[in-house]
């Protein structure tokens, strides 16, 4: 049973697509938020976070996606491995990371999600525009 | 059903996406001036279809449609299932830019089979529901089919993997069979031309 689940972790992360990562900084502690581009939080992923190639830590993101550290340096890199070459890594300055709420970020990224599909519905028909112009064209 | 960049071995990608390649010309080609607009109708489909998802056990499915593309534009729905796979890998993350060629594969490859199969003696013999349910199992059985076979050749890692992804998937061309039918049985009603040029085509 046990393999048959670990079986069906891993096929799901093989389309599992981009790996978003958001961080905020509230009170000294740095919270992380993964999920991946359809949306499904990147459940226990790895997470490693250094310092000037000094790992300080090497953990896993919770059953949310989330994770939170208090940091004593400034400047961190950060690591999100969700397996399967799926892998995206931010360098941050704490002091620099705009102090908003998971949540207002996650809308953010939503509202730019929606102007993508929208651009990408448009150069559709752009692009099938130009194909019909081309196939009148060649007659 | 979008697979992302380092999944697959270089050979398998290069040699999938060069079949790929060599099927879009022929599609791009055949494609008429007077199915462009239902070719660009089906690309939109499907880029918004992939981003119905729905919950299932510790995965998640979405709508792909592609019977119903092959329905629509047949062979032709390659370029359109091209250009969408394109934007959202490129704006949305949906699998990898590298692997365009071997998720084009993947969902192309069944539009043209419906296409044919629906063609078929055998197939038109079935009553209307039977008909637009099966397109829209079969599409999704067979992009399934060969996610599961290129997984399977490409790493002994995914060997496991690959062979469940099959009963993972069964409950999507279920769902596929059923959206498909309302929306084919729609379409009958609305726009019966549609599927009768189809047919002749």
């Amino acid at each position: 049973m046990r393999s048959l689940i670990l079986a069906l972790l891993l096929s799901n992360s093989l389309w599992a697509h981009k790996i978003n990562l958001f961080i905020t900084h509230d009170k000294n502690e740095l919270q992380l938020f993964s999920y991946f581009a359809s949306g499904a939080p990147c459940k226990e992923c790895k997470v490693i976070i250094k310092h000037n190639d000094e790992t300080l830590l090497e953990g896993n993101l919770d059953k949310e996606g989330k994770f939170s550290y208090v940091s004593v340096y400034d400047k961190l890199m950060i690591i999100i491995d969700g397996s399967s070459g799926h892998l995206v890594q931010k360098e941050v300055t704490l002091t620099q990371i705009p102090e908003k709420s998971l949540e207002k970020l996650v809308e953010e990224e939503e509202e730019g999600n929606i102007f993508k599909i929208f651009l990408s519905l448009g150069l559709i028909g752009l692009f099938f525009y130009g194909v019909k112009r081309f196939k009148s064209r060649a007659k | 059903m979008h697979i992302a960049d380092g999944v697959l071995t270089l050979e398998a990608t290069l040699i999938v996406s060069i079949v790929s390649a060599g099927i879009l010309y022929v599609g791009m080609k055949r494609l008429k001036e007077e199915h462009i607009a239902i070719a660009a109708v089906c690309s939109a489909l499907f880029f918004v279809a992939s981003f119905i998802h729905i919950p299932f056990g510790v995965t998640q499915i979405h709508l792909m449609l592609l019977g119903v593309i092959g329905l629509l534009v047949g062979l032709s729905g390659f370029v359109s299932i091209a250009i969408a796979l394109i934007l959202q890998a490129l704006l949305m993350g949906y699998g990898g830019i590298a692997s365009i060629g071997v998720n084009l594969f993947i969902m192309g490859v069944p539009i043209v089979l419906v296409h044919w199969l629906y063609k078929t003696a055998l197939f038109q013999r079935l009553n209307d529901k039977v008909q637009f349910f099966l397109v829209g199992f079969i599409g999704t059985f067979f992009a399934t089919l060969f996610l599961t076979v290129i997984l399977y050749f490409s790493k002994a890692e995914y060997e496991t993997a690959a062979m469940t992804i099959l009963g993972v998937n069964s409950i999507t061309m279920i769902i596929e069979g059923i959206v498909s039918m309302f929306l084919l049985l729609f379409i009958k009603k609305t726009y019966p031309k549609l599927l009768r040029r189809n047919l002749h085509a």
